[in-house]
């Protein structure tokens, strides 16, 4: 996981918590440096057990911690990579452009990014298929990510987790709706 | 110092860092298209650079035929004065030999008759036996007509060294090559039939093609006898020729079942002089002079052959005379 996603996360903490959780989680977590760069790669595992910490701390399961990081998550990307969101002026169009845009600027950027492959399928109701795949199986963070593009984008929308990887499936289909 | 200091401490770190992530990503972003460009151009050179080495060797080849070719043609020039006159005395000394031959004659009938004395036929037997003339006179026609038959080899030989300076425009015309391709064929019958071959014909091009039949001819003269003979020895013996149009060309195949040609003389058979065949049966100038009578006119020969499988000649040539096709 690139060093990005834990400042963004920090920041979220900091945000909501104040600097004192955050210390405290790091010393929970035994990362007594506490550094994370950006575009440099730590192991899933620290931030699982960041996000472990996290749970025990405000008593909420992992799914609704990791899909709120996911939806701050958001526009901490967007702060840091003001260039990828230049072109990008509605919520679907932005949604079908990750793989295809996003992922290649991503992969300019840092070396062997281990990013999940996302497919986009529309529908003749009009609602859309987002599948994901990602050996890592953060559908949670992803789902997180997809409303925080919504608030971004000013668009509401209903999300529905329709296949999990989690239930024995190959990946993941979240059933967007725009209203 | 206050909390508050450190948090204002803090803040600003906190944004110098982003601010330095910024950059890097900028500069990361920079080397990426500069990669990438370096990349292309990389590549670029490389397909460059093999072109290029195809174009050498193929200049190289072009190169080394010319000046083989200029070679040739003035030692072949050098060569045909003499051999005029060697031929020319030769059939002197035919005649001058048919005089002696009577007198000789003449003296045969003359020791079987009465009109001589002994002695003067004894004596006449002596010289005739001292100086072998019986021998000679038998032996004569031998030498004389190898003699021959070499000087005209070698007739031939410069004949066709000479052919590259001369390819003359007045020769050229609008042909029908399938036309041309089934005289070729007349011509060499009688080794067609010996040869126990079995022809296939697929001539479907209908146009005509500017070129010049008279030195054509002798390409598919070349590549038919060619083919034949690799096919002496083979069981399956057949021998197909096809035309057909393609973008304003035509093909011309000549394809064979014979025992193929080496990989290691696929570069060689173009070259003047290289042949397979045993000492006296090829002079290894007829593909040679095919290949420079191809290019000349504009065209080109590919082979494709498995060794023991047969071997097949494309003479790709274009429709329409150069100015043309502009």
């Amino acid at each position: 996981m690139k060093g990005v996603v834990f400042n963004i996360l920090e920041e979220m903490v900091e945000t909501n918590y104040g600097m004192e959780v955050w210390n405290d989680i790091l010393d929970e977590a035994e990362q007594n440096e506490g550094i994370f760069i950006a575009g440099q790669s730590y192991a899933d595992e620290t931030l699982f057990r960041f996000v472990e910490i996290i749970c025990k701390k405000l008593e909420l399961p992992s799914a609704t911690v990791v899909q709120a990081f996911g939806e701050f998550m958001f526009e901490g990307l967007v702060n840091r990579h003001k260039v990828l969101m230049e072109n990008m002026t509605d919520l679907d169009g932005f949604l079908k452009s990750i793989d295809s845009i996003i992922h290649v600027e991503v992969g300019k950027l840092y070396v062997d990014p281990n990013l999940p492959t996302i497919e986009c399928f529309d529908h003749e109701s009009g609602k859309m298929t987002m599948r994901y795949r990602s050996p890592r199986k953060l559908c949670p963070l992803a789902e997180g990510l997809v409303r925080g593009a919504a608030v971004h984008f000013g668009k509401e929308i209903n999300l529905e987790h329709k296949t999990c990887m989690h239930k024995g499936s190959d990946y993941c289909d979240f059933e967007i709706e725009y209203l | 110092m206050s909390d508050d200091a450190y948090k204002r401490a803090y803040t600003r770190e906190k944004m110098a860092r982003l601010a330095a992530e910024q950059l890097l990503e900028d500069k990361s972003r920079e080397l990426y298209l500069s990669s990438q460009q370096l990349s292309e151009a990389h590549d670029e050179l490389k397909k460059n650079h093999a072109e290029l080495v195809t174009q050498q060797s193929a200049l190289v080849k072009n190169e080394k035929l010319a000046s083989i070719g200029l070679l040739s043609a003035g030692v072949a020039h050098e060569i045909n004065n003499p051999l005029a006159f060697v031929n020319s005395n030769l059939e002197m000394l035919n005649d001058y030999w048919q005089a002696m031959f009577s007198l000789y004659s003449a003296v045969e009938q003359l020791l079987k008759s009465t009109d001589l004395s002994n002695d003067k036929k004894s004596a006449l037997k002596k010289l005739i036996d001292e100086e072998d003339l019986e021998y000679i006179s038998s032996d004569f026609k031998n030498l004389f007509n190898d003699t021959q038959d070499g000087l005209i080899r070698v007739t031939n030989i410069v004949q066709n060294l000479q052919h590259f300076s001369r390819i003359h425009d007045e020769d050229w015309d609008n042909v029908d090559i399938n036309a041309s391709l089934e005289s070729t064929l007349k011509i060499i019958n009688h080794q067609i039939k010996n040869s126990l071959c079995e022809i296939k014909l697929n001539l479907t091009c209908k146009e005509l093609v500017w070129c010049n039949l008279g030195e054509l001819n002798q390409v598919f003269l070349n590549l038919l006898q060619n083919a034949i003979h690799a096919m002496e020895e083979t069981e399956t013996k057949t021998l197909t020729i096809s035309t057909e149009e393609s973008a304003n060309n035509i093909l011309i195949r000549i394809s064979d079942t014979g025992y193929g040609i080496k990989k290691d003389n696929y570069q060689k058979i173009f070259d003047p002089f290289f042949t397979t065949k045993t000492v006296g049966q090829g002079t290894g100038l007829g593909l040679y002079i095919s290949y420079k009578i191809v290019k000349d006119h504009n065209g080109d020969i590919d082979i494709k052959s498995k060794e023991g499988k047969g071997s097949q000649f494309t003479i790709t040539l274009p429709l329409k005379k150069a100015d043309e096709t502009l």
